[in-house]
């Protein structure tokens, strides 16, 4: 007896443990718009201004699953063929990339038999939606397979006045830029000392996923375009970070390093440098117009505004005004998505519904709408200048930065942290580097080339 | 006589059948009783590991399983042209050689000290065995905070002290900045320490004790030869664990964020990093399993390697001196 109760315990526990799998089938036909569906979305409710409680009275039979973005998960997702139905990106750096490998829907049809007026007049949209659009060779071109969420001029420049005063450095104009030599030196002499420790950095940086005020990928893009230059050759199977503009670029940020006019790998800080501007200890903070939320939100910064401002972004002498976005965050559908239907019109809902009013009204970023420019705060001075700086300055965010989408761009990322950062500790030099990376950006690009072109 | 011998021989036919039933019965239930550890262990350790040696084999990116190629032993080769790969190993050799015996002679002497009848002392086995349960992302973000070169409490403290700072995740100091944080789990090995140091007969004490035997002596003549099984286990374990450290140094590494993608500086760029890295930055799937699997040889060898030298140093009571 005892024998067969046992037998039976242990049968119990192995159905509970294997049961549940059968569970998780994904073998459903797709549904028409009466049933219910459930969508998996990889993106953060709280990112997308309208809630899900207001999309469900509009649409009843969508039920919405939302899941953090990280690149990993959705590796792990789609490599297990269980990718969710909408996927969020940004186009600046990622779209391509998707589009090249298969995963991402065209949406030329579902945009012409649009319910929303917005995405319709396709002539509203502002030029960062073509980051969206890939013909398979040029980024900008072709159809348009995701939507943007919002973008920014990410290479604005926040100043504290304060700061600026007291080390007797005028304000930067609201119209012409400061030189890079001009925001560096500046920098230099904003940074103070109590012995060895570091009581004000002169210029933070957020940019390219680092707080850091070093050379980094999209820093390098955007500057090699103001000279004129590209990493890549035309047809992105090769790069050269032996060419002297790059070097002049490496060597430039190379020194702002050593010279710790930021926190960076020689000089590490434990502070956030977006909450050290808030916080006033920073007088530059090199990041897009959407920290200007940041410092709305903030319950010190928000009550004296009128000591922050806006300047366009840093230009060489001699060169080109250039100041894009480094990721208009958006959003494209697997184009193995089970029910493209209720995903598009979810995608609309948040994109170009209600969502993109909430979002506007909340100054974390730009609408990717023109006729919703007008949106975005404009009560206090702060918010005019801003505004004022970043209308101008949206004039600057075409082309877009030049990716490879045979890269990932946490690839070039890696490559550059590796083989670079060396060379701030004097254990390698900009030239050891620059052949370091070429070698090991053009391996990654031979892979990417044998990926997509070897299907 | 004869007629027993006649009625065993009717028997034993039925005495044979219903022992091998028994016997049947007997490993049924066995195998049902193991069966949810075993279906466990194959639908999510077994299956896995064999499904990863095969993708090893293939040129998977994470975005071509519909395309997947052999190419045979590739990536194998590939691994050992890569510098990186070499350089990384020997940095991983370095963490295991230097940490494993600071690890396990910290966690002994812990486990001694905790050891005395001494008052609050169920408060220090907490507080000592803490640290190995904090999660590895949280203790890690912690200690980076830590180690900052500006507003870190490390250089706040040796700045007040009149004394010069350290780039603690310089290049210099880096690797001794892994090494400080791996060494603050050392109490992890604790328990299992403590349970074979009650296991001591505490007659052998009072015996060196008559005999004019110092602490150290009897630590060194009595405790060590006795829990030497347990130190041995705990020696393998750590060089298991000591050759598949990725999430510490990458935590460490002050690029790339809080995130799992920065690259560590590079003297705790890692065997266990590099092939995380060719997986999770650079999409290399079937590069970094071959990365994978060779570790998982080189850990097979030096267990082995630890196995044949137990019988020098480890002594079973049991057995007498191995």
């Amino acid at each position: 007896m005892k024998k067969t109760i046992s037998f039976l315990l242990c049968f119990v526990l192995v159905a509970v443990l294997t049961l549940p799998s059968f569970a998780f089938s994904s073998t459903k036909k797709p549904a028409t718009s009466s049933k219910q569906v459930t969508l998996k979305i990889m993106f953060e409710e709280n990112e997308l201004g309208a809630t899900n409680a207001d999309f469900a009275k509009v649409y009843p039979n969508i039920k919405l699953q939302f899941m953090k973005a990280d690149p990993n998960k959705l590796m792990t997702m789609l490599a297990a063929g269980n990718g969710p139905d909408i996927i969020r990106c940004f186009g600046a750096t990622e779209l391509p990339s998707f589009v090249a490998k298969g995963l991402a829907t065209d949406l030329t049809s579902y945009i012409k038999k649009s319910s929303n007026s917005a995405l319709r007049n396709t002539k509203d949209f502002l030029p960062v939606m073509d980051l969206f659009r890939f013909d398979g060779k040029v980024q900008g071109k072709g159809p348009l397979y995701g939507i943007a969420k919002d973008w920014s001029p990410d290479f604005t420049i926040l100043y504290n006045k304060k700061l600026l005063a007291e080390a007797g450095i005028a304000a930067p104009s609201d119209t012409v830029p400061m030189t890079w030599n001009q925001l560096f030196d500046n920098a230099k002499k904003l940074v103070k000392k109590d012995g060895t420790k570091t009581t004000q950095w002169g210029l933070g940086v957020y940019c390219s996923d680092s707080a850091h005020t070093e050379f980094t990928q999209n820093m390098m893009m955007m500057m090699l375009k103001q000279k004129g230059k590209s990493l890549y050759s035309a047809d992105n199977s090769k790069s050269n970070f032996n060419t002297p503009e790059i070097k002049s670029i490496m060597n430039l940020w190379a020194d702002a390093v050593k010279a710790n006019i930021g926190p960076n790998s020689l000089n590490t800080s434990g502070e956030w440098v977006g909450q050290s501007f808030c916080d006033g200890k920073l007088p530059y903070l090199l990041i897009g117009y959407f920290w200007t939320g940041a410092l709305r939100g903030d319950k010190g910064a928000s009550t004296h505004l009128d000591d922050f401002g806006l300047a366009p972004a840093p230009v060489f002498e001699g060169g080109t005004r250039y100041n894009p976005t480094q990721t208009a965050t958006g959003a494209f559908l697997y184009s193995k998505g089970k029910h493209k239907d209720e995903a598009f019109k979810t995608l609309e809902y948040f994109f170009a519904g209600p969502g993109v009013d909430a979002r506007a009204k909340t100054g974390w970023g730009l609408p990717v709408f023109k006729s919703k420019m007008g949106l975005i705060p404009q009560t206090t001075n702060f918010d005019k200048q801003t505004y004022k700086v970043v209308s101008q300055e949206a004039k600057y965010s075409s082309p877009p930065l030049a990716f490879n989408y045979y890269l990932s761009s946490g690839g070039v990322n890696a490559i550059i942290n590796k083989d670079f950062t060396p060379v701030y500790f004097d254990k390698s030099t900009v030239d050891e580097a620059a052949k370091a990376m070429t070698k090991d950006v053009n391996d990654l690009i031979q892979d990417g080339l044998d990926m997509i072109l070897g299907w | 006589m004869d007629e027993l011998k006649a009625v065993l021989e009717t028997e034993r036919p039925i005495i044979q059948k219903r022992s091998k039933s028994l016997i049947n019965r007997k490993t049924l239930e066995f195998y049902m009783f193991i069966s949810p550890w075993f279906i466990v262990f194959l639908v999510l350790g077994l299956i896995p590991l064999l499904y990863g040696l095969y993708i090893s084999f293939t040129n998977f990116t994470g975005y071509n399983l519909d395309h997947l190629r052999n190419i045979g032993f590739h990536n194998y080769i590939r691994a050992f042209k890569d510098d990186d790969t070499w350089y990384s190993l020997s940095r991983q050799f370095i963490i295991t050689v230097i940490g494993v015996p600071i690890g396990t002679a910290m966690g002994l002497m812990l486990a001694v000290l905790l050891n005395q009848k001494v008052k609050g002392l169920a408060l220090f086995r907490t507080i000592i065995y803490l640290p190995s349960i904090v999660p590895i992302a949280a203790s890690g973000l912690l200690w980076r905070t830590m180690f900052a070169s500006t507003n870190g409490i490390f250089n706040t403290i040796l700045q007040d002290l009149g004394l010069p700072t350290l780039q603690w995740l310089g290049y210099d100091f880096a690797t001794m900045s892994l090494l400080i944080f791996l060494m603050w789990g050392a109490g992890g090995g604790l328990i299992i320490y403590l349970a074979a140091l009650k296991a001591v007969p505490a007659e052998l004490y009072e015996a060196a004790e008559i005999d004019g035997a110092k602490p150290f002596s009897q630590l060194r003549l009595i405790t060590i030869p006795i829990i030497s099984p347990v130190i041995f286990f705990n020696v393998v374990l750590g060089v298991i664990s000591s050759l598949q450290i990725y999430i510490q140094p990458i935590i460490l590494s002050t690029s790339g964020g809080t995130g799992m993608l920065g690259t560590p500086i590079r003297p705790n760029y890692l065997y266990s990093v590099h092939a995380f890295q060719q997986i999770f930055s650079f999409n290399r799937f079937g590069y970094g399993l071959s990365l994978i699997w060779i570790m998982f040889l080189i850990i097979m060898v030096m267990t082995l390697v630890i196995f044949s030298s137990s019988k020098y140093w480890v002594y079973y009571e049991n057995e007498g001196r191995n």
